[in-house]
């Protein structure tokens, strides 16, 4: 054989076996662990247990990187348990698999298993195994006293409360304090809340002193003073910062306008950046028109951005068309870009007209480009139909920035609508810019209305490369009927590089259709790039036919 | 034909059922067989399916048989259905039989509910013989309940029997709760 023959079979081999060799293997792999893993879980719920156990057993053997091998694991223990209820073998397995299982969700039931086993052995007089489990026991039995403590809850007496208490008094256990604080909450007593509060400011813990805020929280209820002084207690002291942002969480979740005036002092005053957000979104939270006033006070009033800036996400979000003009405004106005476009975005939120005319008064007028562009997008997002469609076109064929053209380009590639593509071909065949040109058919081809493929094809018909190749190139991000097109342009342009673009089309297709132009692509003159290219395109369709091809190309003399 | 075969079992099961209970509601096989009814006892074995192909190959129609049988029981007589709970049988059938036992009341019964509470090998119908418990209104449920609190079974069945303990109002059921938290630390 020719030795320039060998070595194009032999980079056709090894490309063959590159293309598909690994993923069939891994594909059949995870197919035959299904398979078993299913027989084996049958055997369980038919309780065919010494069956069970053994193909369970053997699964997690075999496909121990499987993420089914530490159930298979367990329900091997587990079967062995059923085969005998009094078994060391069994207590031995569910104590190795907590072993080498333990992150498994099933570790919590194999220790069950443990205790259970281990119990029936000391009463068949082999107590040791008890032994091996004390520690398991130990925690059972806080977890049972606990669940006491929950169940304490329910009678809710006084003589309850009062065990309660004391054990928060003398617990040295952090959770377990939290989760006293937690059963507090619940007990209707009104004498609680100084206490809860006094924990939230005195217990040496963080996370108790935040169930307690919580707790507090839990009690209150709009209009309640003994609460909402609490609560504000807490604020005003000089707690941790965590445990004061609870506490402003748990004034905005109460719903109580009461509160507005001290959140919105904390909002504009306090030098703590954190807390000071926390106020403003708790201001948000509390709803209404005295909480929109607050908010607009402190986007005009408090010194830091990053408030400022949360003031305007609250008031976006709270959808009042009273705060658009302020938007608006500070869209326009702020020498901060990201105000701006955070006032901008805003506006976007609000999805109605007068926010949508406001919009397209920031996209005339905007003095950056940054936020022109918000504004673009937040045009693009807004529902409101052909009124934004035209202000997007207009974007994006006028002007001289074109980041911004771009940008309207892409607002309107985001709408799935006739009206959109057809904009959108409009600028293709209007503009003289290659990289607006461009940006036109990448959004054609995200949009699925009809039409988009036959546009495509005809631009990847035509005589600018660099266009046929990227309408070629966007052609695969379409649902990819008609082919015989593809093949067409791939038998009949000569520029390689559109070649290349049309057998990725092609190979994304997996269908039998592109096979022949394939196979005589590899056959005839064309460089070594869109061979290669051609190659791997028929490993990709993986079908019998482009395995015939390929495997007459490594079998073929000569 | 699957239809007239599991008819048919139910009749089977239900004769079974229905002469099984004759003793216990008054009717005397003797009443319809044309003999004058003399007073004679009747003695009634305990309840079994033991080599029962049924109670293994048709779970549903077993449950229909336990539900049957229960209903004419008397809270007396209902001991006569316990040695089921020891049989191999299907879980689910199992806990008809502790359902159908449980809607009895009595010393026997709440005897038969602590010892599947504490010593039964399902912890599923360990749990539900301790909800079983929480609900009957017999003087020593607490003290039963408390038992399986601070019994050797699972925790998940100690933790039922906290919560029905909860849900009992009692000073005995308070304090055996507090007597537990003690162990917090």
């Amino acid at each position: 054989m020719n030795p320039n023959r060998m070595k194009k079979l032999l980079l056709l081999l090894a490309l063959v076996a590159g293309a598909l060799a690994p993923a069939a293997s891994h594909a059949q792999n995870n197919w035959d662990a299904e398979q078993a893993y299913a027989a084996a879980n049958a055997l369980v719920l038919d309780g065919k247990w010494s069956e069970a156990r053994s193909s369970m057993a053997d699964f997690a053997t075999r496909y121990k990187d499987s993420p089914r091998a530490d159930d298979a694991a367990f329900y091997a223990c587990y079967a062995r348990e059923k085969m005998d209820t009094v078994s060391p073998e069994a207590f031995t397995c569910f104590e190795s698999f907590r072993r080498t299982h333990a992150r498994s969700s099933f570790v919590d039931d194999a220790e069950s298993a443990m205790i259970r086993i281990a119990n029936r052995l000391a009463q068949a007089g082999q107590p040791e195994y008890q032994a091996r489990t004390k520690a398991l026991r130990e925690s059972d039995d806080e977890e049972i006293a606990l669940a006491a403590l929950y169940a304490l809850r329910n009678i809710g007496d006084a003589a309850a409360l009062e065990t309660v208490l004391a054990l928060y008094d003398r617990a040295d256990s952090e959770e377990v304090r939290k989760r006293v604080v937690y059963v507090l909450a619940d007990f209707d007593d009104p004498a609680l809340t100084p206490r809860l509060a006094r924990i939230a400011t005195t217990d040496t813990s963080i996370d108790v002193r935040k169930s307690a805020v919580y707790a507090i929280g839990n009690r209150h209820e709009s209009g309640d003073a003994a609460t909402r002084d609490a609560l504000m207690g807490i604020l005003r002291s000089d707690t941790d910062v965590e445990v004061r942002k609870a506490a402003l969480y748990a004034l905005g979740n109460s719903g109580d306008q009461a509160v507005v005036p001290l959140l919105a002092d904390i909002a504009s005053t306090n030098t703590n950046v954190e807390l000071a957000k926390a106020a403003t979104y708790a201001i948000a939270n509390v709803e209404g028109d005295a909480a929109a006033d607050a908010l607009t006070r402190i986007l005009g009033n408090a010194s830091n951005t990053e408030v400022r800036k949360a003031a305007l996400y609250a008031i976006g979000n709270m959808e009042s068309p009273a705060s658009i003009p302020i938007l608006e405004r500070t869209a326009l106005e702020s020498t901060d870009v990201e105000l701006a476009k955070a006032a901008t975005y805003a506006l976007g939120n609000q999805d109605s007209r007068p926010a949508g005319a406001a919009l397209a008064r920031v996209l005339e007028k905007g003095t950056s480009t940054e936020v022109r562009k918000a504004a673009l997008y937040a045009i693009g997002n807004n529902d409101d139909g052909t009124a934004s469609l035209d202000i997007l076109r207009r974007a994006a064929t006028s002007g001289s920035d074109v980041e911004l053209q771009k940008a309207a380009v892409y607002a309107i590639g985001n709408r799935e609508t006739k009206a959109a593509q057809d904009a959108l071909k409009t600028i293709f065949t209007s503009t003289s810019n290659t990289e607006i040109r461009r940006a036109s058919l990448y959004a054609v081809a995200n949009q699925e209305a009809a039409g988009t493929h036959d546009f495509l094809l005809e631009v990847a018909r035509g005589n600018d490369v660099e266009l046929a190749k990227t309408a070629m190139y966007a052609l695969r991000n379409t649902d990819s009927t008609g082919l015989t097109d593809v093949v067409r342009i791939l038998e009949s342009t000569p520029h390689d590089e559109v070649r290349r673009a049309a057998i990725h089309v092609l190979a994304d297709a997996e269908s039998d259709e592109a096979v022949d132009a394939l196979a005589k692509i590899i056959k005839g003159d064309a460089p070594a790039s869109v061979k290669t290219a051609a190659v791997q395109a028929l490993g990709n369709i993986g079908t019998e036919k482009a395995r015939a091809v390929l495997i007459e190309l490594l079998g073929s003399k000569d | 034909m699957e239809r007239t075969r599991k008819f048919l079992a139910i009749a089977v099961v239900s004769g079974f059922a229905l002469i099984a209970a004759m003793p216990f509601i008054g009717i005397r096989p003797a009443d319809f067989i044309g003999y004058p009814a003399t007073e004679t006892t009747v003695e009634v074995s305990p309840v079994s399916f033991r080599g029962s192909i049924l109670a293994m190959d048709d779970p549903e129609l077993a449950k229909a048989a336990v539900y049957a049988l229960s209903n004419s029981l008397t809270d007396e007589t209902i001991s006569l259905m316990f040695p089921l709970m020891d049989e191999a049988l299907p879980l689910e059938v199992r806990k008809a039989v502790l359902y159908a036992v449980a809607n009895h009341e009595g010393d026997d019964v709440l005897a038969f509910l602590r010892r599947v509470a504490t010593e039964d090998n399902e912890v599923e119908l360990q749990k539900a013989a301790v909800y079983a418990i929480g609900n009957t209104d017999h003087a020593d449920a607490v003290r039963a309940l408390v038992e399986v609190m601070g019994s050797d079974a699972d925790a998940d069945v100690r933790k039922a029997a906290v919560y029905a303990l909860g849900n009992q109002d009692s000073d005995a059921a308070r304090e055996a709760l507090m007597g537990m938290i003690g162990n917090l630390k």
